[in-house]
Protein backbone atom coordinates (compact mmCIF):
# COMPACT_ATOMS: atom_id res chain seq x y z
CA UNK A 1 0.00 0.00 0.00
CA UNK A 2 1.39 3.27 -1.10
CA UNK A 3 1.69 6.57 1.77
CA UNK A 4 -1.15 8.28 -0.07
CA UNK A 5 -3.46 5.05 0.30
CA UNK A 6 -2.43 4.73 3.64
CA UNK A 7 -3.12 8.27 4.30
CA UNK A 8 -6.23 8.31 2.78
CA UNK A 9 -7.89 5.14 4.46
CA UNK A 10 -6.53 6.62 7.95
CA UNK A 11 -8.56 9.77 6.82
CA UNK A 12 -11.64 7.54 5.76
CA UNK A 13 -11.57 5.90 9.31
CA UNK A 14 -11.34 8.74 11.04
CA UNK A 15 -13.66 10.44 9.13
CA UNK A 16 -15.92 7.51 9.83
CA UNK A 17 -15.55 7.63 13.61
CA UNK A 18 -16.08 11.36 13.44
CA UNK A 19 -19.07 11.18 11.89
CA UNK A 20 -20.71 8.29 13.65
CA UNK A 21 -19.58 10.25 16.97
CA UNK A 22 -21.72 13.57 15.80
CA UNK A 23 -24.79 11.29 14.21
CA UNK A 24 -24.26 8.19 16.95
CA UNK A 25 -24.10 4.91 16.28
CA UNK A 26 -27.37 3.32 16.34
CA UNK A 27 -28.85 6.64 14.80
CA UNK A 28 -31.04 4.80 12.69
CA UNK A 29 -33.55 2.09 12.36
CA UNK A 30 -32.51 -0.80 10.21
CA UNK A 31 -34.88 -2.71 8.39
CA UNK A 32 -34.46 -6.07 6.26
CA UNK A 33 -37.38 -4.81 3.96
CA UNK A 34 -38.48 -1.52 2.45
CA UNK A 35 -40.69 0.42 4.22
CA UNK A 36 -42.06 2.10 0.87
CA UNK A 37 -44.81 -0.15 0.42
CA UNK A 38 -46.22 1.06 4.04
CA UNK A 39 -48.26 4.07 2.34
CA UNK A 40 -48.36 5.32 -1.30
CA UNK A 41 -45.84 6.64 -3.96
CA UNK A 42 -45.32 10.08 -3.91
CA UNK A 43 -43.20 12.52 -5.27
CA UNK A 44 -42.08 16.02 -4.61
CA UNK A 45 -40.21 18.25 -7.23
CA UNK A 46 -39.37 20.71 -4.28
CA UNK A 47 -36.82 18.48 -3.06
CA UNK A 48 -34.77 18.14 -6.24
CA UNK A 49 -31.49 20.14 -5.87
CA UNK A 50 -28.70 20.95 -3.89
CA UNK A 51 -28.54 21.42 -0.33
CA UNK A 52 -25.91 21.60 2.24
CA UNK A 53 -26.25 21.41 5.94
CA UNK A 54 -24.91 24.30 8.33
CA UNK A 55 -21.15 23.41 9.46
CA UNK A 56 -20.76 20.61 6.75
CA UNK A 57 -18.09 21.66 3.74
CA UNK A 58 -19.88 18.89 1.62
CA UNK A 59 -23.04 19.16 -0.47
CA UNK A 60 -25.88 16.87 -0.60
CA UNK A 61 -27.60 16.72 -4.43
CA UNK A 62 -31.03 14.96 -4.81
CA UNK A 63 -32.21 14.28 -8.65
CA UNK A 64 -34.36 11.69 -10.01
CA UNK A 65 -33.86 9.26 -12.66
CA UNK A 66 -37.76 8.90 -12.77
CA UNK A 67 -40.95 10.36 -11.01
CA UNK A 68 -40.80 7.67 -8.61
CA UNK A 69 -37.28 7.16 -6.67
CA UNK A 70 -34.62 10.29 -5.48
CA UNK A 71 -30.94 9.44 -6.05
CA UNK A 72 -29.53 11.27 -2.81
CA UNK A 73 -25.91 11.51 -3.21
CA UNK A 74 -23.43 13.20 -0.59
CA UNK A 75 -20.39 15.31 -2.89
CA UNK A 76 -17.13 16.03 -0.55
CA UNK A 77 -16.09 19.13 -1.18
CA UNK A 78 -12.65 19.95 -3.37
CA UNK A 79 -9.48 18.78 -1.82
CA UNK A 80 -11.25 16.34 0.37
CA UNK A 81 -9.66 13.06 -0.86
CA UNK A 82 -12.79 11.04 -0.50
CA UNK A 83 -15.30 9.27 -2.53
CA UNK A 84 -19.11 10.75 -3.16
CA UNK A 85 -21.50 8.43 -1.90
CA UNK A 86 -25.51 7.80 -1.87
CA UNK A 87 -28.59 6.92 -1.35
CA UNK A 88 -31.84 5.67 -3.59
CA UNK A 89 -34.77 6.94 -1.86
CA UNK A 90 -38.55 6.10 -2.51
CA UNK A 91 -40.64 8.81 -1.02
CA UNK A 92 -44.17 7.82 0.07
CA UNK A 93 -46.82 9.00 1.79
CA UNK A 94 -48.69 8.11 4.82
CA UNK A 95 -52.11 10.54 6.27
CA UNK A 96 -50.54 13.44 4.40
CA UNK A 97 -47.21 13.04 6.00
CA UNK A 98 -43.74 12.59 3.56
CA UNK A 99 -41.37 9.45 4.37
CA UNK A 100 -38.26 8.17 3.01
CA UNK A 101 -37.29 4.67 2.35
CA UNK A 102 -33.56 4.67 1.91
CA UNK A 103 -31.11 2.19 0.99
CA UNK A 104 -27.37 3.24 0.13
CA UNK A 105 -26.55 2.55 -2.96
CA UNK A 106 -23.49 0.32 -3.68
CA UNK A 107 -20.30 2.31 -4.33
CA UNK A 108 -18.75 -0.95 -5.38
CA UNK A 109 -17.88 0.11 -8.51
CA UNK A 110 -16.04 3.10 -7.48
CA UNK A 111 -14.15 0.73 -5.03
CA UNK A 112 -13.26 -2.07 -7.32
CA UNK A 113 -12.15 0.63 -9.91
CA UNK A 114 -9.29 1.20 -7.81
CA UNK A 115 -8.34 -2.71 -7.18
CA UNK A 116 -6.73 -4.65 -9.74
CA UNK A 117 -9.20 -7.06 -11.13
CA UNK A 118 -7.38 -10.43 -10.28
CA UNK A 119 -8.99 -9.08 -6.41
CA UNK A 120 -12.54 -8.49 -7.34
CA UNK A 121 -13.10 -11.95 -6.26
CA UNK A 122 -11.21 -11.08 -2.70
CA UNK A 123 -13.31 -7.64 -2.84
CA UNK A 124 -16.64 -9.65 -3.45
CA UNK A 125 -15.46 -11.68 -0.40
CA UNK A 126 -15.26 -8.88 1.75
CA UNK A 127 -17.79 -6.45 0.63
CA UNK A 128 -20.53 -9.97 1.11
CA UNK A 129 -20.18 -9.17 4.54
CA UNK A 130 -21.68 -5.78 4.92
CA UNK A 131 -25.33 -6.06 4.15
CA UNK A 132 -26.96 -3.12 2.46
CA UNK A 133 -30.37 -2.54 4.90
CA UNK A 134 -33.03 -0.13 4.55
CA UNK A 135 -33.63 2.97 6.70
CA UNK A 136 -36.58 5.72 7.20
CA UNK A 137 -36.48 9.37 7.16
CA UNK A 138 -39.07 11.51 7.40
CA UNK A 139 -39.65 14.93 5.20
CA UNK A 140 -40.88 17.26 7.92
CA UNK A 141 -40.72 20.11 5.50
CA UNK A 142 -39.13 21.44 2.20
CA UNK A 143 -39.66 25.20 2.00
CA UNK A 144 -37.31 26.93 2.92
CA UNK A 145 -35.39 24.56 3.92
CA UNK A 146 -35.17 20.99 3.99
CA UNK A 147 -36.08 19.73 7.38
CA UNK A 148 -35.55 15.28 7.43
CA UNK A 149 -35.34 12.88 10.59
CA UNK A 150 -34.96 9.51 10.99
CA UNK A 151 -37.19 7.12 12.85
CA UNK A 152 -35.63 7.20 15.84
CA UNK A 153 -33.97 3.89 17.42
CA UNK A 154 -34.36 4.19 21.19
CA UNK A 155 -38.05 5.34 20.82
CA UNK A 156 -38.73 2.33 18.67
CA UNK A 157 -36.81 0.03 21.07
CA UNK A 158 -39.01 1.31 24.30
CA UNK A 159 -42.14 0.92 22.04
CA UNK A 160 -41.38 -2.72 21.53
CA UNK A 161 -40.31 -3.26 24.81
CA UNK A 162 -44.22 -2.51 25.64
CA UNK A 163 -45.73 -3.50 22.65
CA UNK A 164 -43.39 -6.54 21.16
CA UNK A 165 -46.03 -8.20 18.74
CA UNK A 166 -46.54 -4.29 17.28
CA UNK A 167 -43.52 -4.92 14.88
CA UNK A 168 -41.51 -8.05 13.25
CA UNK A 169 -38.31 -7.88 14.59
CA UNK A 170 -34.98 -8.89 15.53
CA UNK A 171 -32.24 -8.03 18.21
CA UNK A 172 -28.83 -7.28 16.74
CA UNK A 173 -25.44 -8.06 18.69
CA UNK A 174 -24.77 -4.10 19.76
CA UNK A 175 -28.51 -4.50 21.44
CA UNK A 176 -29.85 -2.52 18.10
CA UNK A 177 -33.72 -3.19 16.67
CA UNK A 178 -33.09 -5.29 13.01
CA UNK A 179 -37.02 -4.89 11.67
CA UNK A 180 -38.41 -7.63 9.47
CA UNK A 181 -41.61 -7.80 7.84
CA UNK A 182 -44.33 -6.56 5.64
CA UNK A 183 -44.17 -3.14 5.52
CA UNK A 184 -47.80 -2.77 6.61
CA UNK A 185 -47.02 -2.99 10.25
CA UNK A 186 -45.10 -0.29 10.16
CA UNK A 187 -47.62 1.90 8.62
CA UNK A 188 -50.02 0.43 11.13
CA UNK A 189 -47.86 2.15 13.70
CA UNK A 190 -46.89 5.43 12.18
CA UNK A 191 -51.11 6.04 11.80
CA UNK A 192 -51.57 5.36 15.58
CA UNK A 193 -48.67 8.21 16.68
CA UNK A 194 -49.97 10.92 17.82
CA UNK A 195 -47.29 13.02 17.70
CA UNK A 196 -44.35 11.68 15.19
CA UNK A 197 -41.57 14.03 16.40
CA UNK A 198 -40.77 11.82 19.63
CA UNK A 199 -40.04 8.77 16.66
CA UNK A 200 -38.29 10.96 14.63
CA UNK A 201 -36.21 12.52 17.19
CA UNK A 202 -32.45 12.64 16.14
CA UNK A 203 -29.53 12.38 19.04
CA UNK A 204 -27.24 15.42 17.93
CA UNK A 205 -24.18 16.42 18.90
CA UNK A 206 -25.33 18.54 22.04
CA UNK A 207 -27.21 16.96 24.51
CA UNK A 208 -30.21 18.76 23.50
CA UNK A 209 -31.87 16.71 20.87
CA UNK A 210 -33.57 17.43 17.58
CA UNK A 211 -36.10 16.25 15.48
CA UNK A 212 -34.55 17.03 12.40
CA UNK A 213 -31.31 17.88 10.05
CA UNK A 214 -31.51 20.97 8.33
CA UNK A 215 -30.42 21.64 5.20
CA UNK A 216 -30.20 24.92 3.39
CA UNK A 217 -30.22 24.99 -0.78
CA UNK A 218 -26.95 26.16 -2.04
CA UNK A 219 -26.29 26.72 -5.81
CA UNK B 1 -59.73 -52.25 -46.21
CA UNK B 2 -56.62 -54.69 -45.27
CA UNK B 3 -54.39 -51.96 -46.76
CA UNK B 4 -56.01 -49.20 -44.80
CA UNK B 5 -55.97 -50.72 -41.35
CA UNK B 6 -52.21 -51.39 -42.07
CA UNK B 7 -51.50 -48.12 -43.36
CA UNK B 8 -53.10 -46.63 -39.57
CA UNK B 9 -50.84 -49.01 -37.72
CA UNK B 10 -47.87 -48.01 -39.52
CA UNK B 11 -48.84 -44.46 -39.09
CA UNK B 12 -49.57 -45.20 -35.53
CA UNK B 13 -46.29 -46.83 -34.94
CA UNK B 14 -44.40 -44.02 -36.53
CA UNK B 15 -45.73 -41.63 -34.38
CA UNK B 16 -45.02 -43.70 -31.20
CA UNK B 17 -41.69 -43.69 -32.23
CA UNK B 18 -41.60 -40.03 -33.07
CA UNK B 19 -42.74 -39.81 -29.78
CA UNK B 20 -40.44 -41.66 -27.77
CA UNK B 21 -37.26 -40.25 -29.88
CA UNK B 22 -38.85 -36.32 -28.87
CA UNK B 23 -39.12 -37.91 -25.15
CA UNK B 24 -35.76 -38.93 -25.28
CA UNK B 25 -34.46 -35.55 -26.58
CA UNK B 26 -36.60 -33.54 -24.24
CA UNK B 27 -35.21 -35.94 -21.57
CA UNK B 28 -31.89 -35.94 -22.32
CA UNK B 29 -31.92 -31.91 -22.88
CA UNK B 30 -33.04 -31.32 -19.36
CA UNK B 31 -30.76 -33.61 -17.89
CA UNK B 32 -27.81 -31.33 -19.58
CA UNK B 33 -29.42 -27.61 -19.13
CA UNK B 34 -29.78 -29.30 -15.65
CA UNK B 35 -26.09 -30.01 -14.95
CA UNK B 36 -25.53 -26.70 -16.94
CA UNK B 37 -27.27 -24.44 -14.60
CA UNK B 38 -27.31 -26.28 -11.32
CA UNK B 39 -23.36 -25.94 -10.41
CA UNK B 40 -22.75 -26.36 -7.03
CA UNK B 41 -22.95 -22.70 -4.71
CA UNK B 42 -19.96 -21.40 -3.31
CA UNK B 43 -21.82 -18.50 -1.80
CA UNK B 44 -21.52 -18.99 2.15
CA UNK B 45 -24.82 -18.21 4.12
CA UNK B 46 -24.62 -14.81 6.16
CA UNK B 47 -25.76 -14.28 9.79
CA UNK B 48 -26.30 -11.37 12.29
CA UNK B 49 -24.53 -13.02 15.18
CA UNK B 50 -21.24 -14.72 15.23
CA UNK B 51 -20.00 -17.58 17.17
CA UNK B 52 -19.83 -17.84 20.47
CA UNK B 53 -16.11 -17.06 21.07
CA UNK B 54 -15.22 -19.95 23.17
CA UNK B 55 -11.00 -19.35 22.46
CA UNK B 56 -10.57 -21.30 25.83
CA UNK B 57 -9.21 -24.30 23.66
CA UNK B 58 -7.20 -21.90 21.02
CA UNK B 59 -3.83 -21.94 21.26
CA UNK B 60 -1.00 -20.89 19.01
CA UNK B 61 0.06 -24.04 17.91
CA UNK B 62 -3.45 -24.44 16.31
CA UNK B 63 -3.86 -20.80 15.16
CA UNK B 64 -0.26 -21.46 13.47
CA UNK B 65 -1.73 -23.91 11.46
CA UNK B 66 -2.91 -21.23 9.28
CA UNK B 67 -0.70 -18.76 9.93
CA UNK B 68 1.38 -17.80 6.77
CA UNK B 69 1.14 -16.85 2.74
CA UNK B 70 -1.29 -19.45 0.42
CA UNK B 71 -1.93 -19.47 -2.82
CA UNK B 72 -4.84 -20.68 -4.80
CA UNK B 73 -3.58 -23.15 -7.85
CA UNK B 74 -3.28 -20.25 -11.05
CA UNK B 75 -4.39 -17.46 -9.01
CA UNK B 76 -2.25 -14.00 -9.03
CA UNK B 77 -3.23 -13.36 -6.20
CA UNK B 78 -1.67 -14.72 -2.81
CA UNK B 79 -3.48 -14.76 0.51
CA UNK B 80 -1.32 -13.45 3.55
CA UNK B 81 -2.42 -14.87 7.21
CA UNK B 82 -1.53 -13.88 10.46
CA UNK B 83 -2.64 -13.19 14.35
CA UNK B 84 -4.43 -10.14 15.52
CA UNK B 85 -2.03 -8.90 18.22
CA UNK B 86 -4.48 -7.54 20.15
CA UNK B 87 -6.98 -10.96 19.92
CA UNK B 88 -5.24 -13.89 20.21
CA UNK B 89 -8.66 -16.18 18.85
CA UNK B 90 -8.61 -13.92 15.44
CA UNK B 91 -6.87 -14.25 12.39
CA UNK B 92 -6.40 -11.63 9.90
CA UNK B 93 -6.72 -12.45 6.10
CA UNK B 94 -5.00 -10.26 4.02
CA UNK B 95 -5.32 -10.43 0.09
CA UNK B 96 -2.29 -9.49 -2.11
CA UNK B 97 -1.10 -9.54 -5.95
CA UNK B 98 1.61 -12.34 -5.76
CA UNK B 99 5.13 -10.70 -5.30
CA UNK B 100 3.24 -6.91 -4.31
CA UNK B 101 3.87 -5.53 -0.82
CA UNK B 102 0.55 -3.79 -1.33
CA UNK B 103 -2.43 -5.18 0.82
CA UNK B 104 -6.09 -4.58 -1.13
CA UNK B 105 -8.62 -6.13 0.76
CA UNK B 106 -8.62 -7.54 4.48
CA UNK B 107 -10.87 -10.02 6.20
CA UNK B 108 -11.36 -10.76 9.85
CA UNK B 109 -11.85 -14.21 11.21
CA UNK B 110 -12.53 -15.50 14.63
CA UNK B 111 -11.62 -18.85 15.49
CA UNK B 112 -12.95 -21.59 17.20
CA UNK B 113 -11.99 -25.39 17.37
CA UNK B 114 -13.73 -28.15 15.83
CA UNK B 115 -12.01 -31.34 17.00
CA UNK B 116 -8.60 -30.71 15.15
CA UNK B 117 -9.66 -28.34 12.83
CA UNK B 118 -10.44 -24.75 13.06
CA UNK B 119 -13.70 -23.16 12.56
CA UNK B 120 -14.00 -20.02 11.24
CA UNK B 121 -15.95 -16.79 11.79
CA UNK B 122 -15.58 -14.35 8.78
CA UNK B 123 -16.25 -10.89 9.12
CA UNK B 124 -15.09 -7.10 7.80
CA UNK B 125 -13.10 -5.29 9.69
CA UNK B 126 -14.56 -2.05 11.08
CA UNK B 127 -13.77 0.89 8.89
CA UNK B 128 -13.88 0.04 5.04
CA UNK B 129 -10.34 -0.36 3.18
CA UNK B 130 -11.69 1.72 -0.06
CA UNK B 131 -15.11 2.81 -0.28
CA UNK B 132 -16.65 6.24 0.59
CA UNK B 133 -17.07 6.72 4.27
CA UNK B 134 -20.11 8.49 6.33
CA UNK B 135 -21.29 7.71 9.82
CA UNK B 136 -25.26 7.64 8.64
CA UNK B 137 -23.67 5.79 5.00
CA UNK B 138 -21.88 3.03 6.41
CA UNK B 139 -24.51 2.28 9.34
CA UNK B 140 -26.82 1.48 6.53
CA UNK B 141 -24.24 -1.80 6.10
CA UNK B 142 -25.06 -3.94 8.90
CA UNK B 143 -22.08 -6.06 9.27
CA UNK B 144 -23.01 -10.11 8.95
CA UNK B 145 -20.81 -12.94 9.82
CA UNK B 146 -19.76 -16.14 7.56
CA UNK B 147 -18.28 -19.46 8.71
CA UNK B 148 -15.99 -22.08 7.33
CA UNK B 149 -14.18 -25.17 8.50
CA UNK B 150 -11.01 -24.77 7.86
CA UNK B 151 -8.28 -27.36 7.85
CA UNK B 152 -4.59 -28.08 7.45
CA UNK B 153 -3.11 -31.24 5.90
CA UNK B 154 0.38 -30.43 5.31
CA UNK B 155 1.34 -28.02 2.86
CA UNK B 156 -2.33 -27.54 1.61
CA UNK B 157 -5.36 -25.28 3.65
CA UNK B 158 -9.00 -25.96 3.06
CA UNK B 159 -11.72 -23.91 2.92
CA UNK B 160 -15.59 -25.04 3.20
CA UNK B 161 -17.88 -22.69 3.80
CA UNK B 162 -21.57 -22.82 5.62
CA UNK B 163 -23.45 -22.91 2.02
CA UNK B 164 -26.09 -20.60 1.40
CA UNK B 165 -28.29 -22.45 -0.24
CA UNK B 166 -28.23 -26.15 1.40
CA UNK B 167 -29.26 -24.07 4.94
CA UNK B 168 -32.26 -21.75 2.54
CA UNK B 169 -33.43 -25.50 1.40
CA UNK B 170 -33.44 -26.80 4.99
CA UNK B 171 -35.02 -24.46 6.58
CA UNK B 172 -37.81 -24.66 4.07
CA UNK B 173 -38.07 -28.19 5.92
CA UNK B 174 -37.40 -27.52 9.22
CA UNK B 175 -38.17 -23.79 9.88
CA UNK B 176 -37.66 -24.33 13.24
CA UNK B 177 -34.19 -25.55 13.22
CA UNK B 178 -32.32 -21.97 13.16
CA UNK B 179 -33.63 -18.34 13.71
CA UNK B 180 -33.57 -17.31 11.08
CA UNK B 181 -34.87 -13.71 8.68
CA UNK B 182 -35.73 -14.59 4.41
CA UNK B 183 -35.15 -11.21 2.99
CA UNK B 184 -37.21 -10.17 0.03
CA UNK B 185 -34.87 -11.63 -2.51
CA UNK B 186 -35.31 -15.42 -1.20
CA UNK B 187 -31.66 -15.53 1.01
CA UNK B 188 -31.72 -16.19 4.47
CA UNK B 189 -30.17 -14.45 6.79
CA UNK B 190 -29.54 -16.37 10.30
CA UNK B 191 -30.75 -14.41 13.21
CA UNK B 192 -29.60 -17.46 15.44
CA UNK B 193 -27.84 -16.83 18.79
CA UNK B 194 -24.07 -17.90 18.77
CA UNK B 195 -24.11 -20.86 20.53
CA UNK B 196 -26.85 -22.04 18.13
CA UNK B 197 -25.34 -21.64 14.79
CA UNK B 198 -22.03 -23.84 16.43
CA UNK B 199 -24.35 -26.58 17.12
CA UNK B 200 -25.96 -26.67 13.56
CA UNK B 201 -22.17 -26.24 11.86
CA UNK B 202 -20.82 -29.16 14.23
CA UNK B 203 -24.36 -31.08 13.46
CA UNK B 204 -23.92 -30.56 10.00
CA UNK B 205 -20.03 -30.18 9.29
CA UNK B 206 -20.40 -34.00 7.77
CA UNK B 207 -23.94 -33.71 5.94
CA UNK B 208 -23.52 -34.00 2.10
CA UNK B 209 -23.81 -30.64 0.63
CA UNK B 210 -24.39 -28.34 3.59
CA UNK B 211 -20.61 -27.08 3.33
CA UNK B 212 -19.03 -25.72 0.09
CA UNK B 213 -16.14 -27.67 -2.25
CA UNK B 214 -13.32 -26.83 -0.82
CA UNK B 215 -11.16 -23.64 -1.29
CA UNK B 216 -8.09 -25.08 -1.68
CA UNK B 217 -4.51 -22.97 -0.91
CA UNK B 218 -0.85 -24.03 -0.98
CA UNK B 219 1.30 -22.73 1.05
CA UNK B 220 4.26 -20.21 -0.55
CA UNK B 221 7.54 -21.10 0.54
CA UNK B 222 10.24 -19.33 -0.23
CA UNK B 223 11.01 -21.24 -3.50
CA UNK B 224 7.79 -20.02 -4.69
Amino acid sequence: MTNAQQASRAWFRLLCLIMCALIGHGCIVLSLDEYASAGCPSFDKAMLGSWAEEGSTGVWSIDTPADAVYHITFHPSAGQSRNAFGFVAKPFTLEGQTFLDMVPVDDGATAADLLPPELNAAYAFETLHRRPMHSLAIVWRTQPDLRIGFLNPKWLQSHLERHPEALPHRILPDGDVLLAGPAGHLGKLLRSIPDLTEAFRVAGLNAEATHYRSLHRVR
Amino acid sequence: MQESGRCRLRSFHLAVNLLALASLYVAVSLAAVGCASAPISRTPLLSVHGLPGKTENITVDLTAQLEGRWRERYSKTELRVHRDPSLPARLIFDWALVGSSNIYVTTHANVETVGSDLLLDFIAPRGDSLGAEDGLYSYHYLPVHSFAVATRRRQFMNLYFLRADWVSQHLLIQPDALDHLRSPDGSVILTAPPDAIRNFILLHRQTRNALTPPQRFRSVTIRD
